[in-house]
C-alpha cells in the first residue's frame, strides 16, 4: 500500500534474515532440516533461546528449562548444571541487553508474522490502556517467582513434591507454547509419533499465545518468564539504544511504532539510554524516527545505525503519483 | 513645539585647539530637533548645532554642515565621512551611512566614560535604554514601545498647557518642595489633569515637579530593565531639564551621569563611529545611505501612494 | 447548533441562522465593503511589488507570488470546483490534517487572513478590545466579504486552540458551517493521545457528510504519501534557504510555505522542484539574497499570514536575511512527517491524529519544552545570529512565552529581541528602528567575536 515503505532506515530485513536464519539453523529440526543439533561441534554453542527440549534433535536446550532442571534436580547437581549455564547466559544478557527477542527468538518471530497477517488482513491492533499495559507488564515476574519458586521445593526433597507432580518438575514448560509448537510441527513432519498426546494445558496455552498474539502486539513477550530475567539484567548493557535529547522533536512516532509499548524511549529527554528493560532493541523506533540522529543502536559508544530524515530516494522532485485532474 | 534660541550653534563641547585634519561629522535627525557635530581625529569635539527639524531635512543637515565646516575655516574636502542618526536618518542622502539611534547614542556615551554601563535617551519621541557590553558594544536595548510618557514631546505639551517655557520649566520646578502627583500616565489624559490642578490652584512649580517624578519613573522603570548595577548615563533632550535630572537622581539609586549639553550625545556617537577600526558598527561601512533612503522613499510611497516620502 | 452524539449520528448546524451577530446585517455600506476589498488588493500587491523589487529572486517565485494573488487564478480554480460540485473546506489552525480532508475529496485552504483593512469591520461591530488582530482581520473579511476566498468555503474546521481563534470559529458559523475541534491542551502522553484520536474521528464524520463521500483507507493512505513527498520537496528548499549564503529570502520561503496551503499539491511540488533547480544554480553563481553581511536571523512567534510581511519586510531591508522561521505560517506548516506503522484505518488515524498533535509547538500547549529544545538546535545547526520574536497584539500565549524563551537564548548568548505589533503601518518607524539598532548590535558582537578570536 501506498506511503508503508515512507522510512528513514530499514532493518527489519536484516533482522528478519537473521531470525529465519536462526529458525532454520538452531530449530530447523522441527521441521526436518538440519540442525545445529546434528554437529557435534557445534554443540557447545549457548545461547540463551538456542533450542527447546521438546525438539528431538536438539542436544542443548533453552536456558529456562536448563535452569528448571538443575533446580528441580536439588542441590546436588546445582552447581554443575545451574550456576554454570545462568553465568554465561547473564554475560550474553549483560552484554547485549534483550536483543535475542527480537532477533533470535522464535517466538518473537511468529508474533511478528502474525503481526503481519494482521496488517495484511487491514486488522487494527488492540490499543490497551496504559494501567492495563503496566500490569500485563508484570505478569512475567510473577511467572519467573513462580517459576523458581516450585522448582526450588520440588527441589527440596524433604518436601516430598517430587514423587506428586512428575510432570510439574519442569513447571514452565508445561505452560510453555513451544511445547505444543514443536510437538506437533514434528508430528506433521513426521519425526514425531503421532500418538504422542499433548495435555490440555499445551494445547490451551499454545492457542492463547497464538490467538491473543493477533490483537495484542508481542503479547508473549510481555509475560514471557525468560524475558523477565533478562529484563531484570538489562538495566544497562553494552548494546543499547541511545537517544539524543536535543534532536528529539517528541512527536510520539517512536512509541506508537513500538511493539513492547516502551514508554522511555518517548519520555526520556535528560539522559542518553532510553532502552533498557523491556526493550527488545527491535529497532523498529530507529527505522521511524524522522530526525537524522535522534535514535540510535549502539554499542559502547559507537553508533551503529542511527534513525534517518526520511527522503524520496530520487533526484526529481515530484509527487510521484499519477494525479487525474484532482484540483 | 516650543521656541529655542534657533538658528545659532551651541557652543562646543570643547575648544578647539589646532582645527583642520581629519574631520568626521555626525547628523541626528530627531523628532523635533536636528543636531550636528564635528568630531576630529575621532576624540575632539570641534563644532555643534541644534536647530529645529524641517520637513526637508537633507536641506538643513547640509546646511548646518557647511556651516560649521566654514565656521572653522575649512573646506568640504577636511571631512572624511558623515554619518546619520536619528528619526530621519534615511532622509540624508549625502551621509556616509546611517545608524539608528539606539547604536550612536551607545557609542557616544562610551566614548565620554568607558566605564559606563546603561545609557539612557530621552529624546523628543521617545526614551530609550541601552544596556553596553563589551567594548561599549550595545547588548541589550529597550525603547518605549506605543507610550510617549516622558519623552520631550510629553513635557512641551504640559509645559504649554500650564504656559510656561520649555527652558524655564526645569529652573521653575527645580523650586518645588512638594511635587504634585499627576496620576494619569497617557499624554492627552495627564494634560486635562493638570489643567485642572492649574484650575483647583495647585502650583505650577509643584505640577512641574510631579511631571519630573513621572518622567523619572518611567526612566527608573527602563534602567531597571536592563538588569545591571553599574554607572547609568543619561542624554537626549529632555536631559538639558535640570528639574528631571534631580528627580532622577532622587529616584534611581545608583552613579548618575550626565554630559554636557547631552542633546547632542547621538550626534557625537555618529561622529565618533566613522573614526578608529574598532567602531561599534563593526567592519566595513559599506554605501548604503543611498540605498537605504532610497528603500524608505519607494517602501513608504508604495504604502501611502505618495503622501509622503 | 451543532450536537456531537459520539462516532455515529451527527448532525449539521444550519447555516442561515445568524446566533451571534444577529444585528449585522445591512450594518456595512457597499462603500465600505468597496474600500475593504480594494485595500486588500492594493496591500497584496504591494507586498509583491516589494518583493519583486528585491535585488536577487528566482523567476519561479512569480508562480508562487500568481498562487497567493489576491482573488488570483488559483481563487478562480477553487470557484470552478465548487461549481462542479466539489468542497473546499477552510482551516483555522496547522493543526487541521489537510490529508483527511483531501481523503474525503475536498480541498483544504488555510484561511487566517493577513489582511489591515479588514480589521475595521470586526472593530466596528466587537469593540478594539485589544484582540488578536489575526482574528479581527479573518472576521472582518466574511463581514464584509471583501475576500475572495473566504466566499469560497463550504466548511471551516476550526481547532479550540487559542481563546481568540476558538471565539473566531464560533463567530464564523453565521456564515458557514463550523466543525470545533476540542484540543487538548495539556500534553500529557497517552490520555491526550486518545482525546485527540476521537477529535479526528469526528472530523472525519463531518467531511464524509459534507462531501457525501466515505473517506477509504486508500485514498487516505495516498494523500499522506502525497503530504509526505511535499514535505521532503520542502526539505530542499529549506535546506537552500538556511545555507551559509541563501540565494532566497526568508520572506519568500514563507510564501512558498503558505502556498503549499493554497494551492494544488502535486502542482505545488513540482513547481518548488523547479524552484530549487533554479535557485542552486543561483548559488552556484554565487548569487546571494541578502546584503553583504547580512545578519542571520531567526523570525518566531505569531503567525505571520499573508500579505502581513510587515515586519519580515522590515527585517530583510535592515541588513538582515531570515534564513530560519519557527512559525505556523512557515517552516512548521511542512516540518513533520507521517509515518505509518500499518494499513488499517485505525492506524492511519492514529499516525495522522499524533503527527498533527505532538510535534506542534503552539504555545497553546503546554507543557511546551519542545520549542525551545528545537529553537536552540535550530540556532545551533544554522549559525543563526539574532532571534526576532514577533507576536502580535492581544496573542498572550507568545506573549507569555517570549520571557521564557528570552531567558533561555540568554543563557546560549544569542540575541534575542520582541517586536510587538498590529494589523496597521503606523508603527513600521518604530520597529524599523528597533530591527536596525538590533542588527547592529548582531554585526558589532560578530566584529567583536572575530577580533577577540584572533
Amino acid at each position: 500500500m501506498k506511503g508503508l515503505k515512507f522510512r528513514g532506515r530499514a532493518i527489519r530485513p536484516w533482522r528478519f534474515a537473521l531470525q529465519i536464519g536462526a529458525l532454520i539453523f538452531l530449530l530447523g529440526g522441527a521441521f526436518g532440516l538440519r540442525s545445529f543439533g546434528e554437529y557435534p561441534a557445534l554443540r557447545s554453542i549457548f545461547l540463551p533461546n538456542a533450542s527447546c527440549r521438546y525438539l528431538n534433535t536438539a542436544p542443548t536446550y533453552c536456558f529456562y528449562y536448563t535452569l528448571q532442571d538443575g533446580l528441580t534436580a536439588g542441590a546436588a547437581t546445582i552447581w554443575v548444571e545451574v550456576i554454570i549455564v545462568l553465568l554465561i547466559v547473564t554475560l550474553l544478557i549483560l552484554l547485549l541487553g534483550r536483543v535475542w527477542c527480537s532477533w533470535l527468538c522464535p517466538f518473537g518471530l511468529v508474533q511478528e508474522l502474525i503481526m503481519d497477517l494482521r496488517n495484511f488482513l487491514k486488522i487494527p491492533p488492540l490499543r490497551l490502556k496504559w494501567s492495563h499495559l503496566q500490569i500485563l507488564d508484570r505478569v512475567k515476574y510473577a511467572l519467573l517467582f513462580f517459576t523458581v519458586l516450585i522448582s526450588i521445593s520440588i527441589g527440596i526433597s524433604e518436601l516430598g513434591l517430587a514423587s506428586h507432580a512428575t510432570s510439574w518438575s519442569l513447571p514452565f514448560c508445561q505452560v510453555c507454547p513451544a511445547k505444543g509448537f514443536f510437538t506437533i510441527a514434528q508430528q506433521v513432519v513426521g519425526l514425531e509419533s503421532s500418538s504422542t498426546r499433548l495435555p490440555l494445558m499445551a494445547w490451551i496455552m499454545l492457542s492463547i499465545f497464538l490467538v491473543v498474539s493477533f490483537p495484542i502486539k508481542m503479547f508473549w513477550c510481555r509475560v514471557c518468564p525468560m524475558g523477565a530475567y533478562m529484563s531484570l539484567l538489562s538495566k544497562k548493557s553494552y548494546l543499547w539504544l541511545e537517544k539524543d535529547p536535543d534532536k528529539c522533536t517528541k512527536c510520539r512516532i517512536c512509541l506508537r511504532v513500538c511493539p513492547v509499548d516502551h514508554d522511555r524511549v518517548f519520555e526520556e529527554m535528560e539522559g542518553l539510554d532510553v532502552g533498557g528493560r523491556d526493550c527488545t532493541l527491535c529497532g523498529k523506533c530507529i527505522e521511524m524516527c524522522p530526525e537524522d540522529g535522534c535514535l540510535s543502536l549502539s554499542a559502547g559508544s559507537r553508533r551503529l545505525v542511527s534513525s534517518r530524515k526520511p527522503d524520496l530516494g530520487r533526484s526529481d522532485a515530484s509527487t510521484g503519483s499519477r494525479d487525474r485532474s484532482r484540483k | 513645539m516650543s521656541s529655542s534660541p534657533a538658528n545659532q550653534p551651541t557652543p562646543p563641547l570643547a575648544p578647539p585647539t589646532h582645527v583642520g585634519g581629519n574631520l568626521q561629522a555626525g547628523i541626528d535627525v530627531g523628532a523635533l530637533f536636528t543636531k550636528v557635530l564635528l568630531l576630529r581625529n575621532g576624540k575632539d569635539v570641534v563644532g555643534t548645532d541644534a536647530r529645529p527639524t524641517t520637513m526637508e531635512p537633507e536641506k538643513l543637515a547640509r546646511e548646518m554642515v557647511d556651516g560649521l565646516v566654514l565656521r572653522l575655516g575649512l573646506g568640504k574636502n577636511d571631512l572624511s565621512r558623515i554619518i546619520a542618526t536619528g528619526q530621519g536618518r534615511r532622509s540624508i542622502g549625502f551621509a556616509r551611512g546611517a545608524r539608528t539611534e539606539i547604536t550612536a547614542f551607545a557609542r557616544g556615551a562610551h566614548l565620554l566614560r568607558p566605564d559606563v554601563q546603561v545609557v539612557v535617551d530621552i529624546g523628543g519621541q521617545g526614551i530609550r535604554a541601552m544596556r553596553l557590553g563589551e567594548m561599549g558594544i550595545v547588548a541589550d536595548f529597550r525603547t518605549n514601545d506605543k507610550c510617549s510618557t516622558g519623552t520631550g514631546c510629553f513635557l512641551d505639551t504640559m509645559a504649554t498647557a500650564l504656559e510656561v517655557d520649555m527652558e524655564n520649566a526645569g529652573e521653575l520646578s527645580m523650586g518645588s518642595k512638594t511635587p504634585e502627583t499627576v496620576s494619569c500616565t497617557c499624554t492627552v489624559f495627564a494634560e486635562s489633569e493638570v489643567v485642572s490642578l492649574v484650575a483647583k490652584g495647585r502650583d505650577k512649580q509643584d505640577i512641574l515637579a510631579g511631571l519630573n517624578v513621572m518622567v523619572s519613573k518611567k526612566v527608573r522603570a527602563m534602567i531597571n530593565s536592563m538588569g545591571s548595577h553599574g554607572v547609568v548615563m543619561v542624554a537626549g533632550g529632555v536631559a538639558q531639564n535640570p528639574g528631571v535630572i534631580k528627580s532622577i537622581r532622587e529616584l534611581v539609586d545608583r552613579e548618575i551621569v550626565v554630559p554636557e549639553n547631552p542633546r547632542f550625545l547621538g550626534a557625537l556617537g555618529a561622529a565618533a563611529m566613522v573614526a578608529g577600526p574598532s567602531t561599534s558598527s563593526g567592519g566595513e561601512d559599506a554605501p548604503v545611505a543611498a540605498t537605504q533612503a532610497e528603500n524608505a522613499r519607494s517602501f513608504l510611497r508604495a504604502l501611502f501612494g505618495g503622501e509622503r516620502g | 447548533m451543532v450536537t456531537k452524539t459520539g462516532s455515529e449520528g451527527v448532525s449539521v448546524p444550519n447555516p442561515r441562522s445568524s446566533r451571534y451577530l444577529r444585528d449585522r446585517e445591512g450594518y456595512f455600506s457597499d462603500e465600505q465593503k468597496e474600500r475593504t476589498f480594494k485595500e486588500s488588493r492594493k496591500q497584496s500587491q504591494n507586498l509583491r511589488n516589494r518583493l519583486e523589487t528585491r535585488p536577487v529572486r528566482a523567476r519561479t517565485l512569480s508562480y508562487f507570488d500568481d498562487v497567493m494573488a489576491f482573488g488570483g487564478v488559483r481563487i478562480t480554480e477553487l470557484a470552478e470546483f465548487r461549481q462542479g460540485g466539489g468542497k473546499v473546506v477552510g482551516t483555522l489552525c496547522v493543526m487541521v490534517p489537510a490529508e483527511l480532508v483531501g481523503a474525503a475529496g475536498a480541498r483544504a485552504v488555510r484561511m487566517c487572513s493577513g489582511h489591515y483593512e479588514c480589521v475595521h469591520p470586526a472593530n466596528e461591530l466587537l469593540g478594539d478590545a485589544g484582540l488578536c488582530p489575526l482574528v479581527k482581520s479573518t472576521l472582518g473579511a466574511k463581514m464584509v466579504s471583501s475576500n475572495p476566498l473566504m466566499d469560497n468555503l463550504d466548511m471551516v474546521v476550526g481547532p479550540a486552540t487559542c481563546d481568540g481563534k476558538m471565539k473566531l470559529a464560533e463567530m464564523l458559523e453565521d456564515w458557514v458551517p463550523v466543525v470545533m475541534l476540542n484540543v487538548p491542551r495539556v500534553k500529557v502522553g497517552d490520555t491526550t493521545s486518545r482525546l485527540w484520536l476521537e477529535e479526528m474521528k469526528y472530523l472525519k464524520h463531518r467531511l464524509e457528510d459534507l462531501t457525501g463521500r466515505p473517506v477509504k483507507r486508500k485514498n487516505l493512505a495516498r494523500e499522506i504519501d502525497l503530504w509526505n513527498r511535499v514535505q521532503v520537496i520542502w526539505g530542499q528548499l529549506s535546506s537552500m534557504r538556511s545555507g551559509p549564503r541563501p540565494p532566497i529570502s526568508g520572506q519568500d520561503a514563507m510564501l512558498v510555505a503558505q502556498a503549499s496551503q493554497l494551492d494544488d499539491p502535486h502542482r505545488w511540488s513540482k513547481k518548488v522542484g523547479e524552484l530549487v533547480g533554479e535557485l542552486s544554480e543561483m548559488s552556484a553563481r554565487g548569487e546571494f539574497a541578502g546584503e553583504a553581511d547580512a545578519a542571520r536571523v531567526l523570525l518566531a512567534g505569531s503567525p505571520v499570514m499573508f500579505p502581513n510581511f510587515k515586519v519580515p519586510s522590515i527585517v530583510e531591508e535592515s541588513g538582515a536575511l531570515i534564513v530560519h522561521d519557527e512559525l505556523c505560517s512557515g517552516q512548521r506548516l511542512l516540518s513533520d512527517p507521517v509515518m505509518l506503522d500499518g494499513s488499517s484505518m485505525e492506524e492511519m488515524l492514529v499516525a495522522l491524529a499524533e503527527r498533527y498533535f505532538f510535534p506542534c509547538t503552539c504555545p497553546c500547549f503546554s507543557p511546551n519544552d519542545e520549542r525551545i529544545l528545537r529553537l536552540k538546535e535550530n540556532i545551533k545547526n544554522l549559525h543563526v545570529e539574532g532571534v526576532v520574536f514577533h507576536t502580535l497584539r492581544g496573542c498572550h500565549l507568545n506573549n507569555l512565552e517570549a520571557t521564557k524563551i528570552e531567558l533561555e537564548l540568554r543563557d546560549m548568548g544569542v540575541p534575542f529581541m520582541k517586536v510587538e505589533s498590529e494589523y496597521d503601518e503606523g508603527d513600521i518607524e518604530q520597529v524599523r528602528t528597533r530591527v536596525e539598532a538590533f542588527v547592529e548590535m548582531i554585526k558589532a558582537r560578530r566584529h567583536f567575536n572575530r577580533n577577540s578570536q584572533r
